[in-house]
Parts: structure tokens; C-alpha cells; sequence
């Protein structure tokens, strides 16, 4: 004969222990979330209080590297001075001024049969120069050299006669201005 | 109250949880989160600052002070930080008179600028006597000389018969002031290049070659004045 199974419990107490079974999962997991909320708390402020210390660690050890440097200054300002030096020296030093390149290839430039009278450079490096020439042809040679760029090196930009005459006596004189490159 | 509560703790405890979870993560969890990221951006940056300023303090603490000393003023005998006419003018009385050329005047001029070069420097007015064949050599001694000059401008009158010549030369000697500042200890370590070593050198021989022309004057005249 199968058994006959009679819940003799009143239908109030079926309810009142879902009631409670379903209040103690929750309570449960909401124990779980608030514990783990207080670990994670507990944890970062203990890591954030660790970073702390290292941070106060780091910037004692910057301090006392910024009091070394503060000691080495004068060092620093010698090997600046220095450096500010050899950069303006290394411009100047083994380089001739416009001037002196102008005037070493004009004494290149100017032919036997030329006698320079005189002679001037200005400071943007313009010549201007009178010279006696016995003949024609270092006249034209003259002017050659000066002109042709495989004679003047291309450092010549312009060449100007201002003035030429021929005397009695055959003697070209003549009064040059060469602007260089 | 308890009625209350026990009636409806079914929702009223997880909210309170929830609450108190959400007022723990709002207040706390994200800040310090924040604040250990940032912090730890911080700590890379200041170490890295560190290892930097360690190599840089490595570095001066290598250069030997008198040396260095020693070498400003190798570089500062050739371009001063004032106007130095006595050296200038005895440069070029010196280089002059090993040429042949005789000084018939000398004028100061006034500081300024030199137009090409943007440098400072006051210039120096000569009218010279001499051989011209030498003249060209003269003006490269000049701009070769322990002394940074240059030729500002030239004027010749030159005789053919007897190759001597008559010049008017405009030297601007060169110096600058000193830099105002010298760099902060974060300023980055500036390093001599090979080629700046090698300027040193040639400073150096300058130097030394200047102290081998001084010529020392011993005593003249009696012992006994009064004999």
C-alpha cells in the first residue's frame, strides 16, 4: 500500500520558511558584498599608506641628489661659460673674414703688368681699387680674371668701372668696384 | 520599528548593504585607487628624475676643477668677457713690427656690433707703414692671433717704386658678456664634444705660446747709485 504523505503544517508556517530561507541567502550575500567592500577598503588605504612611505623615501633621496648638484654649480656654470665660449670661437677661428678672402683673391686676381695705386675694402667687403696698367692687354686680362667665373672662383657677383683713361704716355688708368658674393 | 523592519527585512537588509557597499566604494575604493595610480605615475617620473640628476651630479664630479678653471681662461684669453685694449693693441704691435710694418697711429673706437657677426667688440684704428707684399699676411695674423679680431675694413696706398705701402686698417676685437644664467639643476649637462677638445688644444698652444714671448726685464742701471 503506498504512504499516504500529509503536510500537517499550517500553510502560514510553508510561507513564513520560504520567507525565511530566501532572507537568509540574501543575507548571506549580502554579507559576502559588504566584507569584501571592507577588504578592498582595507586593502587599498594599507596600499595606499605603503606608497607613502615610498614616496617620502624617493623624495628624501631627490633632496639629497638636488643639495649634491646644488654643490657641483660652480662646475656647471664653468662648463657652460666654456661651452658658450668655444662655439663663438669655433665660428671665428680658422675662418677668415670677408675682408681678408676679398683681398687675398684680388692680389690672385690682379695680372703682372697691374700696379694697384689704391686700395679700399669697406665692411660689407666692397672694393674699390685705381690701378695703372701699362698695356691693353692686361687690361683685358685684368678684366678677364675679375669676370670669368673659372678665373674668380665664383666669388665675384659684380664688377663696375667707374672710371678708365688712357694718358699721353700710353699707361691705362683705371678705378675698379667689385662687389663679392 | 521592529515590525516594521521585521515585516520588510527582506528588502530593507540588502539595501542597507548595498548602500553601505556603494558609500564604501564611492568614498573610498575609487579614491585611493586613484590616488595609488597616480601616486605610482609620480614615483616612475621622480625616479626617473632621480637616476638622471644621479648621472648628471656622476658626471660634474668627474671634471677636475682647476682643469676646467684652466680652460675658461684659455678661452677666455681669446674672447673676453670686457674690453681688454692694452692685450689688443700689444697683439698688434707685435704682430706688426714681426712683419715689418711700422705704426704711425692707433684710435679706439667705440663698441658696437660687428655688422657680419652680430658679436660685440670695440674697434681699433691703425694707420701702418710697410712692405704691402706682407700686407695679406699681416691681415690673416691678425684674425689668427690669441685674440678673436677682425678686419672691419681696409684702405692701401701702395708706391710702386718702392714696394712699400701705407695702410689704414679698422680691426674689431671681439668679446662678449658673460651669460646671465648658468642652467638649473634640471638643466641638462652640457658635454664637450671631441671637437670642442680639440679648440681647447689649440687654445692651449696660444696660451703657452703667449707666455713663451714674455720677455722678462731684470734690473737696470748701478748696484751702488751713489758711486
Amino acid at each position: 500500500m503506498a504512504k499516504i504523505s500529509i503536510d500537517l503544517l499550517p500553510a502560514e508556517f510553508k510561507t513564513e520558511e520560504i520567507k525565511r530561507t530566501r532572507f537568509y541567502k540574501i543575507s548571506v550575500f549580502s554579507v559576502a558584498v559588504i566584507l569584501l567592500a571592507v577588504f578592498l577598503s582595507s586593502l587599498t588605504v594599507a596600499l595606499r599608506i605603503l606608497q607613502s612611505r615610498r614616496l617620502a623615501q624617493i623624495q628624501t633621496q631627490m633632496d639629497q641628489t638636488e643639495i649634491r648638484l646644488s654643490g657641483l654649480k660652480n662646475t656647471q656654470a664653468s662648463l657652460l661659460l666654456l661651452k658658450n665660449r668655444l662655439a663663438a670661437i669655433d665660428q671665428y677661428l680658422g675662418n677668415f673674414s670677408k675682408q681678408v678672402q676679398v683681398y687675398d683673391l684680388i692680389n690672385e686676381l690682379i695680372p703682372p703688368g697691374v700696379a694697384i695705386n689704391g686700395f679700399s675694402i669697406n665692411q660689407s667687403g666692397e672694393v674699390v681699387f685705381t690701378a695703372t696698367v701699362s698695356d691693353g692687354e692686361s687690361v683685358d686680362q685684368l678684366i678677364d680674371n675679375f669676370i670669368l667665373p673659372q678665373n674668380n672662383q665664383g666669388k665675384i657677383k659684380q664688377i663696375s668701372m667707374d672710371a678708365i683713361s688712357r694718358g699721353r704716355d700710353g699707361v691705362y688708368r683705371l678705378s675698379l668696384k667689385i662687389q663679392p658674393k | 520599528m521592529m515590525i516594521f523592519y521585521q515585516a520588510h527585512k527582506l528588502y530593507i537588509f540588502p539595501v542597507v548593504v548595498a548602500a553601505s557597499s556603494l558609500i564604501l566604494i564611492i568614498f573610498v575604493i575609487y579614491p585611493q585607487i586613484s590616488s595609488l595610480l597616480s601616486n605610482q605615475k609620480t614615483q616612475d617620473e621622480t625616479l626617473g628624475k632621480i637616476s638622471v640628476l644621479e648621472a648628471k651630479a656622476q658626471a660634474l664630479e668627474s671634471y677636475d676643477p682647476a682643469d676646467l678653471n684652466l680652460r675658461v681662461s684659455y678661452a677666455l684669453n681669446v674672447y673676453p668677457a670686457e674690453k681688454d685694449f692694452m692685450t689688443a693693441i700689444g697683439i698688434l704691435q707685435k704682430l706688426t713690427s714681426k712683419l715689418g710694418f711700422e705704426i704711425s697711429s692707433l684710435a679706439l673706437g667705440s663698441a658696437g656690433s660687428n655688422k657680419l657677426t652680430n658679436a660685440q667688440s670695440f674697434n681699433i684704428k691703425l694707420d701702418i707703414t710697410g712692405p704691402e707684399a706682407m700686407l695679406n699676411k699681416l691681415l690673416k695674423d691678425i684674425e689668427s692671433s690669441p685674440r678673436l679680431m677682425r678686419i672691419n675694413s681696409l684702405e692701401v696706398n701702395s708706391s710702386r717704386q718702392t714696394g712699400a705701402g701705407a695702410a689704414a686698417l679698422v680691426v674689431d676685437v671681439l668679446f662678449a658678456q658673460a651669460p646671465s644664467g648658468f642652467g638649473s639643476i634640471d638643466s641638462p649637462l652640457p658635454e664637450l664634444s671631441s671637437k670642442e677638445q680639440e679648440i681647447i688644444q689649440k687654445l692651449a698652444r696660444f696660451s703657452s705660446t703667449a707666455a713663451q714671448s714674455v720677455v722678462k726685464f731684470g734690473p737696470r742701471g748701478k748696484e751702488n747709485p751713489f758711486e
